[in-house]
């Protein structure tokens, strides 16, 4: 089963970098173009340049919640098949510990480390710093994420 | 100048002494190297947001953005650096050793990463490769 979901993952992985090549031409191209006017006027970029980078930035936001997302999904179904009683709507800090606990149960020879556990609960914090928190929001790169992910459900 | 976010001492039971020092030394070395540091409050909102400390290089209208990631554990620690040339790479705080790897895209590019002269160059010459 976690075969399949890492398979996703690669295939996420994939089509957000297919995505950013996209938009990486594209402000490639509209640093170019731009390039004289630039010289000319401020020497900044354009505005239209300044959304492409946007773009990127919102592009790894977006696929690393994707991914972020996918796991839990996979985790709360998971659970739901070998929890006697779990909760209606469990936290990801639940399903990460609880989903260890359990993995690591059936004596797996690729035991979750807590290494791995520790990477896991720094993605389930980038999101919700995300989303309420006072600091920096930034993920990290699409392609870490997917190696932690990787390495989590080996 | 030198600019260390003020969210890094907010929280109590987490220390982020191992990222304070990093930027610290990046900043020192790319001053020395004569780019601007700043806290990137010209920037946009939007990538204001994704931004601890900018460094520019306003000969080469070069640019990088740090920011630090929120962790869980006091021995770990990660740095992610944008080039505005589009390439990203993550510094990462190695606990049981204290030194920094450099990651490109999940992959290892170098595991002894020391920021000091010859290493604020190559990462520079690593970001802004064409």
């Amino acid at each position: 089963m976690s075969k399949e979901l890492i398979a996703k993952f690669d295939r996420i992985h994939v089509e957000y970098e297919t995505a950013r090549d996209l938009l990486n031409t594209k402000s490639m191209e509209e640093r170019k173009s731009k390039t004289h006017q630039n010289d000319l006027s401020s020497g900044r970029p354009s505005l239209r340049s300044d959304i492409i980078l946007d773009a990127i930035n919102t592009l790894n936001d977006a696929y690393a919640l994707i991914l972020i997302a996918t796991a839990e999904a996979f985790m709360r179904e998971y659970l739901q098949s070998h929890l006697s009683v779990s909760p209606r709507n469990p936290n990801l800090s639940f399903l990460i510990k609880q989903y260890r606990i359990m993995f690591n149960k059936t004596n797996p020879t690729n035991k979750i480390t807590t290494e791995r556990y520790i990477e896991f609960n720094e993605l389930r914090e980038q999101r919700n710093n995300y989303a309420h928190g006072i600091r920096t929001k930034v993920f990290l790169p699409v392609g870490k994420i997917v190696s932690i992910l990787g390495k989590f459900f080996h | 100048m030198i600019v260390i976010p003020e969210w890094l001492d907010e929280t109590s039971k987490i220390k982020y002494e191992n990222e304070k020092s990093m930027l610290e030394a990046i900043e020192l070395y790319a001053q020395d190297d004569g780019w601007k540091v700043s806290d990137g409050s010209d920037l946009s909102p939007f990538m204001r947001q994704r931004t601890d400390v900018l460094l520019e290089d306003t000969k080469e209208e070069s640019s990088l953005r740090l920011a630090v990631l929120v962790k869980s554990s006091n021995n770990r620690g990660m740095i992610r650096v944008d080039a505005s040339y589009l390439l990203t790479v993550v510094l990462v705080y190695q606990g049981k050793k204290p030194i920094w790897r450099v990651e490109a895209a999940g992959i290892r590019v170098l595991d002894n990463f020391m920021m000091d002269s010859a290493g604020w160059k190559w990462l520079v010459n690593l970001l802004f490769q064409q």
